[in-house]
This record gives structure tokens, sequence and C-alpha cells, in this order.
């Protein structure tokens, strides 16, 4: 379980996990993922632990925001937030 | 398959020896009768079921998952109406156990001794596949919420004590723990249904009803998808086990008739048609058994996979009951027809496999994203 060195590296991984279920994730940084109808609450709740298993990171209760994983670069922000790095 | 033989926990296998001795005749008058009566619920605590899912820390008995769905097959086989006590209390003590308040929490080990019994308050009249569509509101008062609206098929609501409810708030979706004796809660049993018909479902009618802010669980704009949709995954897993267990009950009662019964002066075991039968429902019971095993490992394990694996185990499971109660209806013949009979109860049982946590439809649906990004995972050599 690799911890990520960089924002970018956190950025590319996390594209490369959300391909997994959408089928282009080019440009689609800043894009609402699950206000925006394209991420299922299932697949949102399978985000969630995929963070915190590849980042060791700990979602905690009060981390649970929609604006905290709703977009790539909003889960970029938050796994450096959580890593004390930004 | 069973018995202490094969190695397995000692609390599975004395919930086993209880499940022959004590529960199989009472279930049977359940069953008769229609409803699953309150007896049951300090024989499940005493085998430490209704806890199962709590961790020991925090008062339950912190079983494993393999162990817990085990249990829901033992008991699933006997009567799926009482299996699906364990799939709703389970899903509400495991979701109090991650989100609840401390207050709320401190409510676990009443909950796994029996002395409360909990229920899962999503569904309503237009909103069931599509939870989006919930109409009940909770408003946000002084030191606490303001709950209205009307909750629909509440397994084992008539005897619940505290419902898991699901209600829009101005922040988003929120979940609440609803006590049955909180100013504004109505319980009405639902009109009694074919399947599944001992299950005790209720109607829960909140008029107003006002809870302290304690009692909100987790927070509101997640609820829906972080407590919800894991508890339903949750759900999915006990129900593919209660599956398994029917399946395997309608699937013993067949080999029961084919090789005790004879017709034109042979066995009915020797017809070619009907050994089709019986290998097409052994492949279908067995490998359900084997799907619900390998889901319950992959929760027990935390695997990437698990909803994938989950999925899979409940499709396939609810099918196995499907077919195994087909089966077994068509070898009872007329005998198989009359009405309130076992094989009839066993048929509606099934039916209700593939309509409840997920219908058939909406599972497919959501197994075929799992199925493509698994292999997206696996084709691309990317993200592990």
């Amino acid at each position: 379980m690799a911890v990520e060195v960089s924002a970018d590296q956190v950025r590319d991984a996390v594209k490369a996990y959300l391909g997994r279920f959408l089928d282009d994730m080019d440009g689609m940084e800043d894009v609402d993922l699950i206000s925006g109808g394209l991420l299922d609450s299932l697949v949102a709740v399978q985000l969630i632990d995929f963070i915190q298993n590849r980042f060791g990171v700990t979602v905690d209760d009060e981390d649970l925001e929609i604006a905290n994983f709703d977009s790539v670069n909003r889960v970029v922000a938050f796994v450096e937030r959580k890593r004390g790095r930004a | 398959m069973s018995g202490p033989a094969t190695g397995e926990p000692e609390h599975l296998a004395a919930f086993e020896a209880l499940a022959a001795d004590k529960l199989a005749p009472l279930a049977e008058d359940w069953e008769r009768a229609g409803a699953v009566s309150r007896e049951i619920v300090p024989l499940l605590a005493g085998a430490g079921l209704l806890g199962a899912l709590v961790p020991t820390a925090s008062g339950g008995t912190g079983w494993s998952h393999r162990d817990y769905g085990e249990a829901n097959r033992v008991l699933g086989a006997l009567s799926p109406s009482a299996q699906s006590l364990l799939t709703v209390h389970g899903m509400v003590t495991q979701a109090l156990a991650r989100w609840g308040s401390a207050p709320l929490r401190a409510l676990l080990p009443r909950f796994a001794g029996g002395h409360a019994v909990a229920a899962f308050a999503l569904s309503e009249a237009d909103a069931g596949s599509d939870v989006r569509q919930l109409a009940s509101t909770a408003e946000q008062v002084d030191g606490g919420w303001r709950l209205t609206g009307v909750k629909r098929w509440i397994s084992f609501g008539q005897l619940a004590d505290a419902f898991l409810v699901f209600a829009r708030t101005a922040a988003g979706d929120a979940a609440f723990l609803v006590r049955r004796d909180d100013r504004g809660v109505t319980v009405s049993p639902e009109a009694r249904t074919a399947g599944l018909r001992a299950a005790r479902l209720a109607v829960l009618e909140l008029d107003g009803c006002t809870v302290p802010g304690e009692r909100l669980v987790g927070r509101p704009g997640f609820a829906l998808t972080q407590i919800g949709g894991r508890a339903l995954t949750y759900g999915r897993l006990w129900v593919a086990f209660g599956a398994v267990g029917l399946a395997e009950s309608c699937h013993r009662a067949t080999l029961e008739r084919i090789t005790t019964q004879s017709r034109f002066g042979q066995p009915l075991k020797d017809f070619q048609l009907v050994r089709g039968l019986v290998s097409d429902t052994e492949l279908a019971v067995r490998s359900a058994r084997l799907l619900a095993r390998q889901a319950a490992t992959a929760s027990d394990t935390a695997s990437q996979w698990l909803m994938d694996e989950v999925l899979a185990a409940k499709l396939a499971a609810s099918r196995a009951a499907t077919l195994a109660a087909g089966v077994c209806a068509q070898i009872h013949g007329a005998q198989g027809l009359v009405e309130d009979s076992p094989v009839q109860r066993r048929l509606a049982d099934a039916r209700v496999m593939e309509i409840i946590e997920g219908n058939t439809q909406l599972v497919q649906d959501l197994l075929a994203d799992q199925t493509i990004a698994r292999w997206r995972a696996t084709s691309r050599g990317g993200v592990q």
C-alpha cells in the first residue's frame, strides 16, 4: 500500500481509480461527479474506501461532506489536507 | 457440511444446535401462524446473534461476517421470515456501531442483548429501488429534529423498538434513530404479503415526531450513500445467505420426495427429466453457497471488490432459491399446490428474495458496473 508522494500522483491515482467506473476521465478534474449524478452511491462508497486504503488517510465522520469527494480535485485537496500538506 | 467436526467456531456450532432443537419446531408454528413471535428475540440474543455485527468493545459479540452469514443460511432454511430479522437488526446495529453518536452507541448492548429490536426504515410508497425519491423530511428545530413521513414494508417493524429512518433535510439526506415510544410515532401492520409472510412487516408513520439532536446518525448530506448504501450492501449479503438456506431446504425436500416416491413402476429419482432438474438445482445451490461465502470473506478481509462479490452472491442466491423452490413445487405435483403448504410458502418466499434489498434487475445493473470496473482494473494493469 504505497503512500503517494505528490498531489499529482494522488490526482493520477484517483483518476485511474474512477476510470474503472467512468468512460473517460480526461479533463474531468473539476466535474462534480456525485452531485452531478455521474457516480452512483455504491461507487461513492467505494471511492471513500479507496481513498482510505490507498492514501493511508482516515475519513472521519466530520469529513463526510459531499464537498470533500465530489470531484477529482476536491479529493486531491482532501487527501493533501488530511496528510497535513495543504 | 455442518457440525463441529468441520472445525467451525463454537458459537456457530452452538447456534446450529439451537436451530435444530428449538428454532425448527418454533419456525413451523411461526410460518403456519404467519407471524414470527417475540420469543425468537431472546433465543437469537442468547446465541450471540443480535450483537454479532457489533464489536465486543461496544457491547456486541463481534462475529466474523462469514460466521454471521452461515447463521443466516441456517435460519433461512427454517424460516426466511425469521432470517429477515437478522438482516434488518444486523444492518441497523452495524450502522449504529459505525456512525452513531455516543448516546446511540451506548444503546448497543441493549440491542445485542435482545432488550430492543432494530428495524430499517428506508422504503416509502414511491421510493424503493430509487431512494432519491424519498419524501420523508426532517426539519431542524430547537435541540433536535422534527420528522414527518410514512415508511413502508419495514421488516419486523411490528416488533421493533427502534427504527433507522432516512429523511431529507435542508442540508441533504440524513438518518435518524427513532424510538417506537417517541411522540408522533404510529406503527401499524402492513397487509400480509404472500412471501415472507411471517416477517411482521409494518408501516411507520411519523407525524411531526421530534427527536433530540443525538439521534442524528452520521451527517446530513451523505446518509443515503454512506449509511444506507453500506447497510444495503451488508443487507444483500445476509439476504444472499438466507436465500441459500431457503434454496437448500427446497432442494432437500425435492431429494426426499424423489427418493421415496415411485411412478410408472420406478422411483422418481430414476426419471431422466427429474435427474436433470436435480443436477441443475444442485449446481445453482452449490455455486450460490460458494459465492455467498466468498462475499463474506471479501467483507472480513476488507476486499476492494466487496460490492462486486456481494452483488454476485445476491443475484446467484436469489435465483437459486427461485429455481429450487420451483423444482420442489413441480416435483410435489398436486400436493405442492395446497395453499399454505410448506412447498407454496417456499415458492412465495423465493419470490421475495428477488425483490428485497435490490430487485434482480437493479442488482444486474449494479453488478454490470462492477464487472466492467473489475475488467478495466485488471486489463489496464492500473490501480490495485
